[in-house]
């Protein structure tokens, strides 16, 4: 066998790993820009906004008719 | 007289060879596959049939003559593989388009160290790019190229478009068996992944419960893809073709703004180039091509590709799962055979071998992650095959 289509073989293996290995990296690090950047204010839509709004609205008055009923 | 004479000669049945004969009987087996055993219809019919339109002699289907004068030497077949495959490559990229529109990425971001799952299947594809070059050991044959090696082992991922975009660029003479190939792989996950995973597993580690995943903003699942095709492209710009039509596609079906886009690539589209991918691929599986050693080996490697994937991506997840100490976060290795990029039918296995230990376990959310992380694995090597091989 050839021993420089093996020396050629290994090259694009180490390569192709790092590559990889790089990739991985950098797409780890685009979710962490994306869960950061997603909770920034400045990002979000105002769809997002108002139902995020009408979501903790909605918890607060839960917890309000709950003290109601069980009054300590 | 004569013209008696000259219709028999010119009869597919006085021309038609055993091997052919061999070859249609498999389209009909792929066919009743499909029909009576509903195995993978969408790509096991139109292949199935494909292969016996192409196999039928004197027909010219699948010819193509450039140079021809005359229009009509070429055959429809010949003419979708030629534009859609060997000279422009543009099926691939609008599949992944179609897939993009598809996908969801909210349980990747949602549980970031699935990813390495789908990275870790990719191992499969790098032993066996080492067990093709070895191939010209065996006596006899003269070997593989390292081009025509690299283009073997990508069908470890399962993942057909990406084996046909890869065959196109760096090595076209193979692009009609590993596209088979892969396919018929992808057909065939059902069959050979869940013995491995049950192999590798404890019946306690099929029983692990996932947490449910959170919900993902809108937001975050708009930015991810835009971030990871900025990021991929620099790195790689070579697996642009197939990486930006994904993220594309994502973006249309997360943005929300225009569902027509949405639902054209997503349904339409992806339905036709499937169509056209299917009959064209089935046809290249030529009596003459398949009956040598190089292909009963792309078989074999193919299949050692597939079945390394299902290995390292279970043991990857098996591995996690020791430097996890809290048993809530644990990660049923089940998921990670859906690190092969065979979307969705690869997840959709995780979560049955899942269901047969426990019912009420609900894998596919979690299965989504390395299923989808494998799809964006497996283009990204295509893509620095391209790069350091051509």
């Amino acid at each position: 066998m050839d021993s420089q289509v093996i020396i050629e073989a290994a090259s694009i293996s180490l390569t192709a790993i790092s590559i990889a290995f790089f990739v991985i990296t950098s797409l780890l690090v685009s979710i962490k820009l994306a869960n950061f950047l997603g909770s920034k204010s400045f990002f979000r839509s105002n769809r997002e906004k108002s139902h995020e709004a009408a979501k903790a609205a909605a918890i607060a008055v839960t917890v309000m008719k709950f003290k109601d009923k069980n009054p300590k | 007289m004569p013209e008696l004479i000259n219709i028999l000669e010119n009869m597919g049945l006085t021309h038609i060879s055993w091997q052919e004969s061999v070859m249609i009987s498999v389209g009909v087996l792929f066919v009743f596959l499909a029909i009576r055993k509903n195995v993978e219809p969408y790509e096991l019919l139109p292949i199935g049939l494909g292969i016996i339109v192409g196999n039928l002699p004197l027909t010219g289907i699948t010819l193509f003559s450039p140079s021809s004068d005359l229009a009509q030497d070429s055959g429809i077949i010949g003419v979708i593989f030629h534009y859609g495959l060997a000279h422009w490559n543009i099926l691939p990229p609008l599949i992944f388009l179609g897939l993009g529109a598809m996908t969801d990425f909210g349980p990747l971001i949602s549980n970031p160290k699935t990813l390495l799952l789908g990275a870790a299947a990719q191992i499969g594809i790098f032993i066996a790019f080492w067990a093709a070059i070895m191939s010209s050991l065996i006596p006899g044959f003269e070997g593989f190229s390292i081009a025509q090696s690299a283009v073997i082992s990508i069908i470890g991922g399962a993942d057909g478009p990406t084996t046909i975009f890869l065959s196109g660029r760096i090595a076209p003479e193979l692009l009609g068996i590993t596209a088979v190939v892969a396919y018929s792989y992808m057909a065939l996950v059902a069959i050979i992944q869940p013995p491995i995973m049950k192999l590798l597993t404890t019946r306690n580690e099929r029983l692990i419960r996932m947490k449910p995943a959170p919900e993902i903003s809108k937001t975050k699942k708009i930015i991810f893809p835009m971030a990871a095709m900025l990021i991929i492209i620099l790195i790689v710009p070579q697996s642009a073709p197939l990486i930006a039509m994904f993220m594309i596609g994502n973006i249309f079906k997360e943005s929300g703004v225009v569902p027509r886009l949405t639902s054209t690539v997503s349904n339409e589209l992806l339905n036709l180039v499937t169509t056209l991918l299917m009959i064209t691929i089935g046809a290249q599986l030529a009596a003459d091509k398949i009956f040598q050693l190089e292909t009963t080996l792309i078989l074999a490697l193919g299949l050692m590709a597939l079945v390394l994937g299902t290995v390292f991506g279970v043991l990857f997840a098996k591995l996690m799962n020791i430097f996890i100490r809290e048993k809530s976060n644990k990660i049923n290795p089940l998921i990670g055979s859906a690190g092969v990029s065979a979307v969705p039918m690869a997840a959709r296995i995780s979560h049955q071998v899942g269901q047969e230990e426990d019912s009420n376990n609900y894998l596919l959310p979690h299965a989504m992650a390395p299923n989808v992380a494998g799809v964006i694995g497996s283009a990204v090597v295509a893509g620095i095959f391209v790069s350091i091989i051509s």
